[in-house]
Order: C-alpha cells, then structure tokens, then sequence
C-alpha cells in the first residue's frame, strides 16, 4: 500500500508541501485549494500566508496532515513553528498542574515567605498585604497567567503589583503594561506609589500616535505603562513590537469590559497583544456581567489560542448547556476572594422618609389610578401581569421621584413623555417645576446640610438623567455646592466614539477627568450620577464617605455594585460609611419605593453570594431588570389593587 | 450590414431629444438617435443570461452566433423572451413567459417609454428584451416600429463597471424589464470585484471589495459581503468538482450558496478548526439536494451539539468514500430549467420553492440525505421534554414498519442494507434491556 507523506516547509512568505499523490486528492484538494486558498504545484501546494501568522499555518496544516494519516516531516523553520505550539500546550499543562497543585493546599511558597520577599524588595509597611492578598499572590506565581476574579475593593491592585515585583526581581519580566479604563489610571499610580515607592517608573500612553509610538519604543526595565482599552486596540502593532522586544507582564484591569462575546475590535487586539506577553494576568470583581459567555475572551487573553475555551462554538455550546461544564477548566488559574474576607467594618444604612403632599401627591395617585385603570379589563390573573408589564409601572416611580420627568421622553428608559391626562391635570403636571420642588430632593438637601456640616463629600444617586439635571441645579441654587454631574452623556475617555475624530482623548472633559475632578477638589462637593454609569470601575472611598439614593430601580446589583464605590478595602477603620435611602410616602403610607426596597431585601441575599461570594458565577442568572421580574410585577398589582378604586381625580 | 456600416448608420441618425441619465456619480444629458432596429444587434455576451446561453451552448457543443446563423438569432430571443427553455435540435426553444406578454401589451399601449442604451457598434446594452420582441413581433405580425430610439454610450468614458452600475440603478425603477436572475447577477458581481482584483481567499480583501461595490448592490455593505462570499463557495464548489467556470451547473443554486457562503464566513472566524470539516458537510449537503433553509440550519447543529455535527460530518464521510475515488464523481448534470420568470426580489425569500440541487454524478445521494435527516430529527428531539410524545412517536413508526400490508422490515431486510438495519435494531434492544429495570 502505498503511504501517505508530505514535507511540510516555509519559503520567504509561502508555506510550502510536497509529497505524494494523495495530497492532490478530494479532502486535500479541499482543505489547501478552498480553505487556505494555496495554488496547486506539481508534487504539492504553495500557501500564501495572507497576512496571517507563518506559525499558524504551519501548525494548521501539520495538524491536517497528521490528522489525515499523512506521514509528515518538515523543514526547519516549520519544525520550530509547530514546536513553538506545542510548548504552548505543555506550558499550560504545567502551568495547570501547578495552580491545581496551589489550591489543593500544595504550595511551593507559602503566605509567610511571600511576605518576607515582598519586604526583602522594598514593599511599603503601610501597604502590607492581607492575608487574602498574599494567599492571591501565591496563586499568580504557581498559576503564571492568572484570573483575579476577587470583589470589587479586595485590593486587586496591590496583590497584581507585588506580583509583578517578585517577577521583575525574578528576571521573568521586564516592564508592566496595564491595559484598563482610563478611571483605573490614577488608583494604579497611587497604589504603585504607595506599595514600591518609585520601585517602577510610570507612564500613561497619551499624545500623538507619534508620541505614542516613542514611548513604546523607549519604554524598558522597571517601567509600568497604563494603556487604556481604546489606546490599546489603534496601538496594536506598535505594542507587540516593544512585547517582542522586551519580557512583558500583561495585566487587563477590569477585563469583563473587553467580554464582547460577537463582534467589537478591543478583544481581538488584547488577545493578539497577549499571545506577545510573557505573564499575563486578568482583572474584575464581577467578570460575568451577562452570561458565561463573558469569559470567552478573557479567557483567551488569559491564555490565547483557544487554549483554555477551546473553539468559539465549543465554548458558547458548554456555556448554554451549563456553566458548572466550563469552571473545571478554568478554576486552576482564577482566584477569588469574598468581600467577607476583607474584614471592612459594615456600613450603615439610613432610611429617611419623604412625604408627598400637594400636587406630587395628587400625580401620583393619578398614575396609581391609570395602572389600575390598565389592569381593570384584564380577565386572569397572567393578563393583568402582562398589562401592567405593558403600562410601564415604572412611572411611579418617576411620579414619587420627580413628577416632572413625566413631562419628557426618557431615552434610556424608552419611557415616552406622558399623556392623555385631563387637561385640569396636565396643566399642573407641565408647570410642576415652576412652583414646585420633588419631596425627595428636598429631603436630600436636609442630609447633604448635615454632612457638609463636617466639610465632607457626597455622591448621590439617581436612575433618571433629567432628575440628575434638576438636582444638579437645586443643590447649586439652595446649597451653594460645587456639583460634579457624570451620566452616560459624558463620554468615557476611552469610549470609541472619541476615534471617529482621529485622536485618542485621555483628558478632558471624560466621566474619568470629573471624577477625578471631585475627588481632587479641595473641600465640600457633591457627585451626582447614577448607576448604569458609574456603578462600576471606579474608587470613590478615600474622599466619600456617604452615599445618598434618590430612588432605586429593582436591580439590586446594579445597587449593591454602587455601594462598592465607596465600600472597599483601603478604608481606614476609624472611617464609617453611610448609605442614606430616602423612600417617599403618601398620606403615611407606603408607595413604590417600599416595593422597591423589598424587593432588593428579597434579591440581596442571592445577589451578594453572587456579587462578594466566593464562588465565580455569572451575574445575570435569574436577576432582574430595573422594571423588575415576574414576582416584582406581582407585588405592584397587590399593591395596586390594595387601593382604593372608587377615588377618582 | 456589416459592422462599418452599422457604425456610420447609427453616427448619421438624426437627434431627437435627450435622455437624462446617472453616469458616473452625476446627471448627464445624453442625446437620443432615431435608429432602425435592423441596425441594432442583440448582445450575446449580456450578463443578465450568461448562465442559460452557457448551458445551451454546453448542450450545442458550439457557441450561439445570432449575427452570423438564423437559428442562433432566434434561440437568443427565445432565452430573452421564453419559459420552460430546451432544446429542440440546434434550436432553443420555449413558451411564451408572462413577462414577455406583459411587455408586449406595454408597448402596444404606451410605445416606447426609454430609449435603448447601445454602443456605438449598435449592440444593445439595454433594451435587448424589446428589441428580441420587436423581432418576434415583425417576423410573426409583420409589424413592430422600424425606428426606436436609442442613446450611445461611448465605451471609452463609460466602462463595464459604470455600465453595471447604471443598470443596477435603473433596475430599481424600471418597470417591465427583465431582472438579473440570481446566476446571472452573481456573475454581474463576481466581473465587477474581479475587476476590483478581489482575493476571493482573503476575508479582508472580500469586505473590502464589498465596500466599494456596494453602491450597486444596494447601497448595503452586509448584502454585498453575502454576495461576494456567495461566489466565493459557488466556484469552490464548481472547482471541487473539477467543473470550474461552469456556472450554467448551478442555475437555481444560487441561495443554496449564499447560505453556504454566510456559514463559511462565520466559521473561518469562530471556528476555524472545523473550516474543512464544515466545507465538508455543505458541499454535501448540496450535493444531496438539501434546501437552503436546511442548509441554514446546519449551522445551528453545530452550535446546539458540536458532538452531533462531528458524527453526521463521520456519517458523511464514510458514505462518500467511495465516490470520492470514483473516476466519474467530478461531473455535473445539466439543471433542469422549470421556469425561467424568476422572481422581482434579487435575494429569494425563504418561503421560496427550491429548485432540485445540482446532479452530481454518481453521489451517495440517499445516504447523505439520510445522515441529515437523522442528525435533525435526533436535534428536534433533544429539544423536547415530553417522553410521552417521544415514546408514542416510536411507537407510531414501529407500528408502521410491522404492518402486514406494507411490510417495510420484511422488504429491508432482505435488501442490501440488512447489516445496516440488524445493527440499528440491535442497538434498539439494548436500549430496552438497559433501562428495562427503570420502565417497569
């Protein structure tokens, strides 16, 4: 019988087979003609690489060849190519092996001998690390690319730098290049600062892609450069240029926002970056936002190739069926630490009641009387869900809020303005604002007057971006505050709407460079946003103390990952946080905003096991929308039909 | 008439009017002639039916010469103007197709409505299809207007491509025309991004070709990137079977490859790991005269149970094992062209008939289809949670196969897959022998 064989080589930018006859053959045919697109030679075919990468050519076509029985030899530099791949997959079995090995108790350096090496290389004493922190860096060493999924505020930062101190010490690496949102920045400086004093030479990547590409180009032993995400992505090649030139250690700071599972053009540049870096490591409290379908390109930034999720169909096929299918493979190299273990003093909720009187109180009772009227004609109990659904209950809450974000489209809500009330009634809801104030930014005013009386900051909180605008205002006009205002129209530095002008913004006018502003200002001030901006990635808690909520949706993580803003580690003990709820009321009773808050007392439980637990798991699974799930629709419709239908306005 | 003289006839004829048309990014004024239609030559290489005259020329064994043979002129103005096209010696011939009426009874109403587009040779770039009837009409009526307007288009200014881009643009508007049919469309295309110098096997250079043709198809980059990968995987396919350039092959198939072609773009990004297996498994598809919304859903297979896809990827490639070594498994039978009134829309919508696929020679055909088969139905049921339906399902088809008056397993067992069946039936008491315990 006649055996199959091929030689498999590369000439200049062509990879090259020869061999016998069967490589002319139908599933030859296919695979070089149609798949890679080769020309046919006389004794085999000529692949033009196309942009791609020689190696993974030369590894794709060895892995057909061997697959379809081929006996294959191959020239030298094809051998160092599928060489290269293979030690890619030994490395991740040892490094496997080893992170296993760590978190069966098996450690090859233990908490105590960390520590004393950290202090050996000059790590502060005020930035002693905690025991979680020290436990994290051990994992990074015996697991080299590392997952640090632990809470928001568990001290990421500093477990990252000292790892990269005993790397840097340890010749396995050079520089640090920390790719993250520009509101990461300043938290890494300081704590850089803080932990190894001038130990590593920072540097943010900003200016001209000219200026851009010196600094890469000088860039060398000892430095630290923070890239952000979009910086990152136009800088690529240039990037990969200095990672070939010297030993990089990768970090990705908050890596879910690079989760794009479909589409979007930071994942693929951060994969292809990392394939360069020598140590890589991954950073987010909360890397499932959605689905575990976040992780797939974390993961492969963590270890690229595919390494660890395997082929894009595999992966979303294991994260459909289960997520307890892909944790297995991932676990060895993730580490996560519980807000528990932080050992941060509780902090205080204060609730503060509102009453409604007036024409706030007359509209709400109209918009209880309209979801009643919406739910009156509905014969079972499913079809009064469903209107009810349909009539957006969400309006109570605009109504015990401010009465007149019922006068205007809400776009992010997709809440149009509203209308077809009586005349008599419209007219008082149009000229609200005129002669009126919203009980609960009154009752604000009241708690932001005591704070201030200790030359304090506060952030307040709200879901509705007109209402931000009118607080803004007031807090000016009564108090005489400097208002920081950051809502999804302020851009985020790196956001790539800054692009289409052709120059990367690093400064500015950003949600970063206000938030900065706030916390650098010098005296009292007041941050006004609200959570589907700033619920995440930033640190308020070495100027902040307290928090105020103007209202709350029913997303209760959304909630609980603002609180984090000003609830993590780093809090001195003597320090108390304080969470002020106001919740309106009407004639002495409850209104939405009881609902609300029974809600997300009902959800807090799963949500903070999800959120601060030890256990890595995606957010979304089973959790509701700010309008609420089918047991929060339910509540409302009790509530609803508990009133009293025979008033009429 | 000879060329020479054709030329100084239409240079000579007297102006009347203009026609205001969109060339090359602007309005132009383009002066209308009054020509006989003698003068005028219907255009053999017209690209809205390259794939039909390419089949009846395959069929021929020569290329149609309508200026120089009779019999040529009046196939051209059957394929133009007829349905249910074949051959009928060294004649194509056909009936009379509804747009072909529809047009006459226009021009008897309103005359002509725009003048043809001609070269200055008097080949005609636009208007073939009335001027193929006006042909018809005089030899058949002895009548039919003499004198037609036209406006020449200088082909040194406006080029293949501008041409393409012009018709494209009066396609959206023009009422009682012949529309590219999908081959032939995609032939339009495939010249244009040739002319472009598209690396059909460089995704990058594809979407990039997409952009620039986009505005003659559809002012849509997403439809011209399907377009772009539709002939991509058509020649692919044409070439796979040693039948490159035959486009005449895949009258009808066209949606088959557009759905090969959005697939295949997908995996070479998500998967590319199974490229080949995928190729595979479509190109068998259409070989087995799978539909193109069966086609679509094999994608689906794969993202539901990556497992099933590797097994009906084994299951194909056992059965084609044997054609794969076949002398004759490269050829291609001619389509059977049902009918030639294709509809409006140039991308067919999903509830369209498909037309029967290709004829491969010598194709395990009903093996094939049988391992897609099997592999949907196992998908469908794994998809449902009711055991009672499942269960009663079996039930329903075993009743079946043991009835007397049919006696299916009786005949199939005797038959040449009987190996085949005693397997399955085996591997069906083992099933109940497993579970026998937790039935009872």
């Amino acid at each position: 019988m006649n055996t199959a064989s091929a030689h498999l080589d590369v000439d200049g930018s062509d990879i090259i087979i020869t061999g016998s006859d069967q490589l002319h053959e139908r599933s030859a045919r296919r695979f070089f003609r149609i798949v890679l697109g080769a020309h046919q030679t006389t004794d085999g075919w000529r692949v033009p690489i196309r942009g791609n990468r020689p190696q993974d050519i030369v590894v794709r076509v060895n892995n057909f060849l061997i697959s379809e029985g081929f006996n294959t030899t191959r020239g030298e530099i094809a051998e160092r190519g599928v060489e290269l791949a293979l030690e890619r997959q030994r490395s991740i079995e040892r490094a496997k092996v080893a992170a296993s090995s760590w978190r069966d108790g098996h450690s090859f350096i233990d908490d105590d001998q960390v520590s004393v090496q950290l202090d050996s290389l000059g790590w502060k004493s005020e930035r002693k690390l905690r025991s979680h922190q020290l436990r994290n860096v051990g994992h990074a060493l015996a697991a080299v690319n590392q997952a640090n999924f632990s809470v928001p505020g568990a001290g990421k930062t500093a477990t990252t730098l000292a790892v990269a101190l005993i790397h840097s010490e340890a010749m396995t690496i050079d520089t640090i290049v920390v790719v993250g949102p520009l509101a990461s920045f300043r938290p890494w400086e300081l704590e850089a600062k803080a932990a190894v004093g001038s130990r590593f030479t920072l540097y943010r990547t900003s200016g001209s892609a000219r200026k851009r590409r010196d600094l890469y180009t000088s860039i060398s032993r000892g430095d630290l450069l923070l890239i952000s995400y979009a910086t990152a992505t136009s800088d690529r090649l240039a990037i990969i240029e200095m990672c070939k030139r010297i030993n990089i250690m990768l970090v990705i700071d908050e890596s879910h926002r690079i989760k794009r599972f479909k589409g979007g053009v930071w994942a693929p540049a951060l994969t292809e970056i990392a394939e360069y870096a020598r140590i890589r490591i991954i950073l987010s409290g909360t890397p499932m936002p959605n689905s575990a379908l976040d992780l797939y390109s974390q993961l492969n930034v963590l270890w690229p190739g595919g390494l660890l999720t395997g082929t894009k169909t595999d992966f979303a096929h294991q994260a459909k069926e289960s997520f307890t299918n892909i944790l297995p493979k991932i676990l060895p190299f993730t580490t996560r630490t519980a807000k528990s273990e932080l050992g941060l003093k509780p902090y205080k909720v204060r609730y503060h009641t509102a009453e409604m009187t007036g024409i706030q109180a007359d509209i709400y009772r109209l918009i209880v009387h309209r979801l009643r009227t919406y739910i009156k004609d509905a014969n079972t109990w499913r079809d009064k869900i469903a209107a009810l659904r349909r009539a957006r209950p969400i309006r109570l809450l605009q109504a015990a809020t401010n009465p007149d974000l019922l006068n205007y489209k809400d776009d992010s809500l997709v809440l149009p303005r509203i209308e077809n009330l009586s005349p008599t009634i419209m007219e008082r809801l149009v000229r609200f604002s005129e002669t009126n104030r919203p009980i609960k930014s009154l009752t604000a005013l009241d708690i932001i007057r005591d704070i201030m009386a200790n030359d304090d900051k506060v952030v307040c909180w709200s879901n509705f971006i007109r209402n931000l605008d009118d607080f803004n205002q007031l807090v000016r006009e009564e108090l005489g505050l400097t208002v920081f205002q950051v809502d999804g129209r302020v851009l985020a530095g790196d956001d790539p709407r800054y692009e289409q002008t052709g120059s990367i913004v690093t400064e500015g006018d950003t949600r970063e460079g206000r938030i900065e502003e706030f916390l650098l200002f010098n005296g009292p001030a007041i941050l006004v946003t609200n959570p589907a901006t700033c619920s995440e990635s930033i640190s308020l808690h070495q100027a902040c103390h307290h928090a105020i909520y103007l209202d709350r949706t029913y997303d209760a993580a959304l909630f609980l990952q603002s609180i984090d803003r000003i609830h993590r580690l780093g809090l001195s003990p003597e320090i108390e946080i304080t969470i002020h709820i106001i919740q309106a009321s009407i004639d002495g009773e409850d209104t939405i905003d009881h609902l609300v808050d029974s809600s997300i007392q009902t959800k807090r439980a799963d949500m903070e096991q999800l959120l601060e637990g030890a256990e890595v798991r995606p957010l979304r699974q089973g959790v509701s929308d700010a309008e609420g799930t089918r047991n929060d629709i339910e509540a409302i419709l009790l509530y609803l039909i508990g009133e009293d239908t025979d008033e009429e306005l | 008439m000879d060329i020479t003289e054709r030329i100084r006839k239409i240079e000579e004829a007297p102006e009347h009017g203009s026609e205001r048309l969109w060339v090359l990014g602007e309005w132009k004024d383009i002066p209308i002639q009054r020509v006989r239609n003698e003068w005028l030559i219907l255009n053999i290489n017209n690209r809205r039916f390259q794939a039909e005259r390419k089949l009846f020329e395959n069929q021929l064994g020569r290329s149609l010469d309508p200026e120089n043979n009779p019999n040529d002129m009046l196939s051209i103005e059957s394929i133009l103007l007829d349905r249910d096209l074949q051959l009928d010696g060294e004649r194509v011939v056909g009936k009379p197709s509804k747009d072909f009426l529809a047009l006459l009874q226009d021009w008897q109403h309103r005359g002509q409505e725009s003048p043809f587009w001609i070269r200055a040779d008097g080949i005609v770039r636009n208007g073939n299809r009335r001027l193929a009837m006006l042909r018809r009409l005089h030899r058949e009526e002895a009548r039919g207007n003499e004198y037609v307007n036209a406006v020449v288009l200088d082909s040194s200014t406006i080029d293949e491509i501008a041409m393409f881009e012009m018709e494209q643009r009066e396609q959206l508007t023009e009422d009682y025309k012949v529309r590219y049919t999908d081959i032939n469309l995609l032939l339009a295309i495939k010249d244009a991004a040739d002319d472009k110098e598209i690396d059909w096997f460089d995704d990058e250079s594809i979407v990039q070709v997409a952009g620039q043709l986009q505005h003659v198809m559809r002012n849509s980059n997403q439809y011209a990137i399907v377009q772009l990968y539709a002939i991509r995987y058509m020649d692919a396919y044409l070439s796979d079977l040693g039948q490159e350039g035959n486009y005449d092959k895949l009258i009808g198939q066209i949606e088959r490859f557009r759905d090969v072609g959005k697939i295949m773009r997908q995996i070479r990004s998500e998967d590319s790991d199974r490229e080949h297996t995928m190729l595979d498994v479509l190109f068998a598809a259409i070989n087995a005269g799978q539909t193109h919304l069966e086609i679509r859903k094999i994608r689906n297979l794969l993202k539901d149970d990556p497992t099933a896809f590797e097994m009906l990827a084994a299951r194909i490639a056992d059965a084609e094992d044997k054609w794969n070594i076949h002398p004759e498994s490269g050829s291609l039978g001619d389509p059977e062209i049902i009918d030639m009134e294709y509809d409006d829309d140039l991308e067919a919508d999903d509830d369209l008939f498909d037309p029967p696929g290709p004829i491969v020679t010598n194709y395990p055909e009903e093996d094939v289809r049988s391992a897609f088969d099997d592999a949907r139905d196992k998908l469908q049921v794994s998809r449902t949670n009711d055991a009672l339906k499942t269960v009663g399902e079996i039930n329903n088809r075993l009743n079946i196969l043991a009835n007397p008056d049919i006696n299916n397993l009786a005949k199939a067992l005797i038959d040449a897959k009987s190996t085949e069946l005693r397997d399955a039936v085996d591997s069906m008491l083992s099933w109940f022998d497993e579970h026998e315990s937790s039935l009872r």
